[in-house]
């Protein structure tokens, strides 16, 4: 009987294997989630404009947000030179040495991410900024050497880059004086009137 | 919470995603971010303070100063500093998520634009990756505040998916962050001059592996290397978008950010964000599920025999 009544059912749907989902709530209303999606497209298309136009944005987007935007732009061109900046001293009498300024500048002090070179890289035509950093490495410098300098002269480093699969030495830093003058170039320099007057009025 | 079998959810771009994909991302990508800021963090009064060399004010923003901020007090710094770390760490642990990384977000924000000698590619997306895992329900899961919710309440089972933009966002970010770069890198000259890897290779950026590379690698292995790259970046698009050809995107973008991090020193911790990102959005999804839920496993077992053994002892 049992047997004969379980034939007459109807046969069962199949059963649902699929796992169930759980959809995390995303915090804030729907309007606000709208508003985020509609932010997220135009971030995504600020960059990609950013990265493949140039700085097309400029005009339109604000700059603290453009920053945030300009992050697809890597290495886009062939390096010309390997560059660095250095620095010299400019003392009271005698000629300019160099001043290794590296202890002044302690964040990634021995690459290219040292405050320092990013400072020259991107203020080397500026005269104020330039100024300030006169300023400081002249104060860091002087409060610790007894040899006292009273001016500075910020210049580039342009090393021609070795032949493709040629062999060249591993990158070290080299003093200034291994580099010849052609491929020096001098951004800023104190005039010597400048030094003059502060080394007339600079306590003995 | 909403909930419906899987088979309903189709793999269109507005369906739900698998949660794994953020969570990845939420354990991660703080890490590489702070990993990045660890070398400046270490030396903060000479980055965000009058001890260190600041910049000026310039009388119009641009490109250099979008937004000019004095220097603040050495003690405050202080605080910036370490209250980075802990909201970073606690966004990875998943530790109040939303109130840690709103702030970790904001403290990224804060550093990116106080001082342009600082602020690189790692210090702008990772404020980007921040503001998105904040605006998420990033933590929902592998989480402390999963765990701590879990122990509250034992009946309720941990959500599998978020809603499609927590993760269509990275995904389509990573596409067309390659695309313009690669459109850049076109323009640039990459396809006319075959030595533009090459001319990299010399800086102060330069690893021993890097040397290693250079000294034995023939030129035309460079060549290639920048051919392949430019075709990655330009197809990026293709490569994520087309479900057979993802797994060879996500293969060749992977190897490319780790050899850029082996071969251009501090550049490491934008690779490892970026590989971060790319896995979390783009590995296959067993890949991601495995390890976090065994991973999650073990934190829970482990977690429930500790408080086991402490009520134990507790009760004498």
């Amino acid at each position: 009987m049992a047997r004969k009544s379980r034939r007459s059912e109807p046969p069962k749907k199949k059963k649902e294997t699929a796992p169930e989902i759980e959809v995390a709530p995303s915090p804030g209303s729907p309007l606000l989630r709208l508003a985020l999606a509609i932010a997220g497209a135009l971030y995504i298309a600020a960059v990609f404009t950013e990265g493949a136009g140039g700085s097309r944005l400029a005009r339109v987007v604000p700059r603290p947000l453009l920053f945030f935007c300009q992050i697809a732009s890597l290495f886009p061109r062939a390096a010309t030179h390997r560059i660095e900046y250095r620095a010299q001293g400019l003392p009271c009498a005698g000629p300019a040495f160099e001043i290794d300024v590296r202890p002044f500048f302690p964040i990634h002090a021995d690459d290219k991410e040292s405050r320092f070179d990013r400072a020259l890289h991107f203020y080397r035509k500026d005269r104020a900024t330039l100024e300030a950093l006169e300023a400081y490495v002249m104060d860091a410098y002087n409060r610790r050497e007894p040899d006292k300098v009273g001016g500075m002269v910020f210049l580039s480093l342009r090393a021609p880059i070795p032949d493709s699969g040629s062999t060249f030495p591993r990158y070290g830093r080299a003093p200034l004086s291994g580099f010849p003058t052609e491929q020096r170039h001098v951004w800023y320099a104190t005039s010597r009137d400048d030094v003059n007057r502060r080394c007339g009025t600079r306590d003995p | 919470m909403i909930r419906g079998p899987a088979a309903r959810a189709p793999s269109v771009f507005n369906a739900p995603q698998p949660i794994e994909r953020l969570e990845f991302v939420r354990l991660l990508a703080p890490l590489a971010i702070l990993g990045f800021l660890s070398s400046r963090l270490v030396h903060v009064e000479h980055w965000l303070t009058s001890v260190g060399f600041v910049v000026p004010p310039r009388p119009f923003a641009d490109y250099r100063q979008p937004l000019y901020i004095p220097p603040i007090p050495v003690w405050l710094a202080f605080v910036v500093a370490v209250a980075t770390v802990l909201s970073g760490l606690a966004t990875s642990l998943g530790y109040r998520t939303r109130w840690t990384s709103g702030m970790f977000a904001t403290l990224l924000a804060y550093l990116a634009l106080a001082d342009r000698l600082e602020a690189f590619t790692v210090s702008k997306l990772g404020t980007v990756v921040a503001i998105a895992l904040f605006a998420s329900p990033a933590g929902a899961r592998f989480s402390v505040d999963a765990w701590l919710r879990c122990r509250q309440k034992p009946e309720t089972s941990p959500p599998t998916h978020v809603h499609w933009g927590n993760v269509r966002f990275f995904q389509a970010l990573l596409a067309f962050m390659y695309l313009g770069s690669g459109i850049a890198k076109w323009k640039g000259g990459w396809p006319s001059d075959p030595n533009v890897i090459w001319s990299h290779l010399h800086s102060s950026y330069q690893t021993a592996f890097t040397y290693f590379l250079a000294s034995t690698v023939p030129a035309a292995g460079f060549t290639l290397f920048q051919h392949l790259t430019l075709a990655f970046e330009i197809g990026a698009p293709i490569w994520f978008g087309v479900r057979r050809l993802r797994p060879v995107g996500l293969a060749f973008g992977l190897a490319m950010h780790a050899a850029i991090g082996l071969m251009f020193g501090p550049v490491v911790w934008f690779s490892l964000l970026m590989m971060v990102l790319l896995f979390g959005s783009f590995a296959p999804l067993p890949w991601l599920t495995r390890p976090l839920r065994a991973a999650w496993t073990k934190v829970t077992e482990s977690g429930a025999a500790n408080s086991a053994s402490l009520s134990k002892a507790a009760r004498g």
